[in-house]
């Protein structure tokens, strides 16, 4: 389609009288049709734009300032050493038996030891260890969460689907005493225990609760993703593999599940690069004896101990960074073609015609209940009555301090109000900025070129740096800025922190659209461009509608990220007045708990209404 | 059409681009080590004829923001009323390294003094810093700087004014323990995995208290040191959590009976209407250790005058009261009478345990990544 054409097609109300249009008309068409080619011209580059902003927003919010950090791994004493490193992997602190294999022992003896049993794993070999174990009660959790959600109907479905990802938002020192409460030795476990005469289970201050904890922050991930995967499943592919005999096992193998695993590797991906990670709560549910790798990283630099601390982060990074390339090259060889979709019909709760099959399913989902209820509604009821609870009953104090700070507070502290419409004003400006940002990054690299994946990878680099590294980079490499020619170039304030959320958030959105994708026909994209489509209409008129469930989940994603974001916001905001939600709650922190978990239970309550809007707003329409 | 609007929207705002972005000429002055000896004049901001001006004080969080002991609200009235200038808390996050970081790029410090710097965070800065970040002050030069008691300096180099201190002690639940009393009661059975402290090595001040107090009670490198004792107390189910506030949610739920906290504990108990039984204080062979806390001057300041009338203002008796009631910690000026609650429900130890600038400086780091080597190393 040439743009004549396309212009001559757009105007069906031309007049048909054999003198033509008068002159003002005439006119007016030939701006509009100016307008369109000017249009047409910036759709045609509009997607190299996006993907050039995107890449300077991210280098000057995040490569750059993380690279102020990491090159004091290299430049130790003003000289470009190695060394620091060299230290490091043969330190059995970080490396146990493996510091020996880096310290030149032959690798059979080590090996040996390792089989032993009082081998050591060192920090590093720990983090890994409790991620694994993360990572697989996470995915244990998740699925089913998914499956209830993608296949039964029930009331209050699409709320209980838009607040699955409530978890990620609820700060560490309420998760904390949210689990003291309900796994605590007085908690709500034990005391349901006791009344069932059963013997109580000590959970505080094991591995075990630190692990619960990670599934309470992950599964919802990996069952939001599962969800929006399964959702995305043609009933078309599962009815013909029906109709050809095979029995709803063989069709949910053949079929169903092989469109799961990708969604279900990248939640489990995602899961084991954030427990990688994870940060304090190890500390608050564990102990010391159970520090991970970022405990080391926030102590290194809290000392200023740079070299170490960057090299330490730099070998996390690219533990991390390798597992999500080697994800990332399964998705893209795993990647099922679709064309367009239609999805699987839900079944209700209660089953019409109760069959042992349906029962058994029935069962599994009260079991997993029961269990959810302890996991994941619990601690959070608990917070909830913590910020309403007082010496001598309920009370509501704890939320009038909240209003007696607004209305009496004073300008350097924390005032509730501001904190509120700042989370949600900078997760909305957020979100507008990571959603276009993720889709096009999704789009370049599910492109067929050599080291689209190396690409893809470096873009995921935001999920998986130290965020205490990100947050001292952002204080040298912005807040206090670059020096040029005597100029000193700085940025602060509301649109850093907006723009350090979006840098944030974008690789969620890149994640939950580019496996959809990378499973489109390219035929649907190529006929599109064949009839004169540019590659941004394509992606727009064809592919996102095809990928949409997946857009909504990495904007949910990216809102829940930006409103629990705590490190950079308060780096980089330059007064009170630019503090979030989870930076009051941080600051209201006393003797006494009571404020700051009300203001906590304010950004459960905001959190949620949001989670609920974006879902509606995203709509659950399909298709074409 | 509405999904697409909104990308397309989206998209339109990523291109905006920076409207936070600032450019500075960056002046003479504000370089490393320009400050060091404080009698250069002074140039002052505002006006330097004693009447209006403006003087930012920076501090940490909890000083001015905690619901519960935040004297930084009164402080910036009272100040403003009597000395008409405009009075500003400048509170960074983790300010000691911000200040650290900000001095060594170069870039501009906008505070006159810091209130509240503790000894290990005087020997981190001056292991980290190029050149000077604080300048000596001449205390005896300041209006109730005589007054101030010997046992509250810290610095050899006389640029710390004392503020205001405590003391780290054990809080037990007297409903169901009596007071350890020792170091080795610690170790007894009923205290296993009930006896809590804050990690030593996050930044914690009353765990890093703690482990110096057992460096000072078993000494190192010795038959049975610090360290010994440490694993004996991991033997024993000790719990070492994250951060103070961590800790004392889990003694305010009964989830560890016995910690390390502060000896002015039962004034908050007092003040909150909590049970007075259960929030107990003990001492550890009648020792506690010393929470020091000072005032320093920024080398960079210009206005000498105003920031030794914030000093001065701070040391006067009824303002150390005033501090005393509102951050519940103790008074430095020995004219100076803590209010009636203070004196009623906050204890102080027959002896007091600290270890001076000379005993941390070159040592801390090493204590503290060997004590880590022990608890972590062993797994």
């Amino acid at each position: 389609m040439t743009d004549a054409d396309r212009s001559a097609g757009a105007r069906p109300e031309r007049p048909t009288d054999a003198s033509g249009p008068p002159e003002g008309e005439r006119f007016a068409a030939g701006l509009r049709d100016r307008g369109r080619r000017v249009r047409h011209r910036f759709e045609r580059r509009a997607l190299l734009l996006f993907g050039a902003g995107t890449i300077a927003l991210v280098a000057s919010l995040f490569y750059y300032p993380v690279a102020t950090v990491f090159v004091e791994a290299f430049v130790v004493g003003g000289r470009v050493t190695l060394s620091a490193f060299g230290e490091l992997l043969r330190d059995p602190l970080y490396f146990g038996e493996f510091a020996r294999l880096f310290a030149g022992e032959p690798p059979l003896a080590v090996g040996r030891d390792l089989l032993s049993a009082d081998r050591r794993l060192g920090v590093v070999g720990f983090t890994a260890y409790q991620a694994f174990l993360s990572t697989l009660l996470s995915v244990a959790l998740g699925v089913p969460a998914a499956y209830l959600l993608a296949r039964f109907e029930f009331y209050g479905r699409r709320t209980l689907r838009s607040l699955t990802i409530l978890p990620f938002v609820v700060p560490s020192i309420m998760v904390a005493a949210g689990f003291a409460a309900t796994f605590g030795a007085n908690g709500t476990l034990n005391a349901l225990l006791g009344a069932l005469r059963l013997p109580s289970i000590e959970l505080m201050f094991t591995l075990e609760l630190i692990l619960i904890a990670h599934a309470f922050y992950n599964a919802p991930l990996v069952a939001r993703v599962t969800t929006a995967a399964w959702e995305s499943i043609d009933a078309g592919s599962v009815e013909t593999a029906r109709s050809l005999g095979a029995s709803p096992l063989r069709a949910f193998l053949d079929v169903v599940a092989p469109r799961l695993y990708p969604a279900v590797l990248m939640g489990a991906t995602l899961t084991f690069v954030f427990t990688f990670g994870t940060f304090p709560i190890v500390l608050a549910l564990g102990g010391f004896e159970l520090a991970t790798v970022e405990v080391f990283v926030f102590r290194l630099i809290s000392d200023l101990d740079y070299a170490e601390a960057a090299a330490l982060a730099i070998v996390e990074l690219a533990i991390t960074l390798g597992l999500l390339y080697g994800y990332l090259r399964y998705e893209a060889s795993h990647a099922v073609r679709s064309r367009g979709r239609r999805p699987l019909a839900r079944k209700p709760l209660v089953p019409d015609a109760p069959s042992p099959r349906e029962l058994l399913a029935r069962l599994g989902i009260a079991a997993y209940a029961i269990v959810a209820l302890f996991v994941f509604v619990a601690p959070i009821a608990s917070m909830v009555y913590a910020s309403v609870a007082g010496p001598d009953g309920l009370t509501l104090a704890h939320y009038r301090f909240l209003l007696q700070r607004q209305a009496t507070g004073a300008s350097f502290q924390v005032q509730p109000f501001e904190a509120v419409r700042n989370s949600v004003l900078f997760a909305a400006a957020a979100l507008a900025l990571a959603l276009p940002m993720g889709v096009v990054v999704a789009a370049l690299t599910t492109r067929r070129y050599r080291g689209r994946k190396l690409v893809d990878v470096v873009a995921m680099a935001p999920l998986a740096v130290s965020g205490i590294v990100v947050g001292l980079g952002l204080l040298r490499g912005v807040v206090f800025g670059v020096e040029v020619g005597g100029w000193r170039f700085a940025a602060g304030g509301t649109v850093a922190i907006v723009a350090a959320h979006a840098v944030a958030c974008y690789p969620f959105v890149v994640r939950t659209v580019a496996p959809g994708l990378e499973g489109l026909d390219p035929a649907l994209v190529e006929s599109a461009r064949a009839l004169g489509a540019a590659r941004t209409r394509a992606l727009l008129d064809i592919e996102i509608p095809l990928v949409w469930p997946g857009v909504v989940a990495g904007a949910a994603f990216a809102f829940a990220i930006s409103m629990g974001e705590f490190s950079s916001t308060v780096v980089l905001a330059s007064g009170t007045d630019q503090f979030t939600m989870p930076v009051a709650i941080e600051r209201l922190i006393g003797r006494r708990l009571g404020p700051a978990t009300a203001m906590g239970v304010v950004l459960l309550a905001v959190t949620s209404v949001s989670f609920v809007l974006i879902d509606r707003l995203g709509g659950e329409s399909f298709g074409l | 059409m509405k999904r697409r609007d909104l990308l397309v929207v989206g998209g339109s705002a990523a291109t905006v681009g920076f409207a936070g972005c600032t450019a500075e000429r960056t002046g003479e002055g504000n370089g490393n080590g320009d400050g060091g000896d404080g009698d250069t004049g002074g140039t002052t901001t505002g006006s330097a004829s004693g009447g209006s001006g403006s003087l930012s004080v920076a501090t940490y969080d909890s000083f001015v923001d905690a619901p519960s002991d935040s004297p930084g609200e009164w402080i910036k009235t009272e100040f403003e009323a009597r000395h008409d200038v405009d009075f500003e808390w400048v509170v960074p996050e983790q300010p000691i390294n911000h200040f650290i970081e900000r001095h060594n790029a170069g870039v501009d410090i906008d505070a006159e003094v810091y209130m509240g710097v503790k000894p290990n965070e005087l020997v981190r800065i001056d292991q980290n810093t190029d050149g000077e970040l604080f300048q000596p002050v001449d205390v005896a030069a300041l209006e109730h700087g005589q007054n101030i008691g010997e046992q509250f300096f810290f610095d050899p180099r006389e640029r710390m004014v004392p503020a205001y201190s405590s003391y780290a002690s054990l809080v037990y639940d007297g409903r169901r323990f009596e007071s350890p009393g020792t170091f080795e009661a610690l170790l007894e059975d009923r205290f296993s995995g009930n006896f809590g402290v804050s990690n030593p090595a996050e930044g914690s001040n009353t765990g890093l208290y703690f482990l110096l107090w057992t460096i000072h009670e078993f000494g190192t490198g010795g038959e049975y040191d610090y360290l010994d004792y440490w694993n004996d107390l991991l033997e024993n189910d000790v719990r070492i959590v994250d951060s103070w506030n961590t800790l004392y949610g889990r003694f305010q739920d009964d989830e560890i009976p016995v910690i390390v906290s502060y000896s002015n504990d039962r004034v908050f108990a007092s003040r909150f209407g909590n049970d007075l039984e259960k929030h107990r204080v003990g001492f550890l062979n009648d020792q506690g250790y010393a929470n020091l806390n000072a005032m320093a001057r920024f080398a960079q300041g210009t206005d000498d005058e105003l920031a030794a009338r914030f000093m001065e203002f701070v040391l006067e008796p009824e303002v150390q009261a005033k501090i005393a009631e509102l951050n519940v910690t103790g008074p430095v000026n020995t004219e100076a009478t803590p209010p009636e609650v203070y004196r009623e429900f906050a204890q102080e130890p027959d002896e007091i345990v600290f270890f001076g600038y000379d005993r941390l400086e070159g040592n801390l780091e090493g204590w503290i990544s060997d004590w880590e080597r022990e608890v972590v190393g062993s797994r």
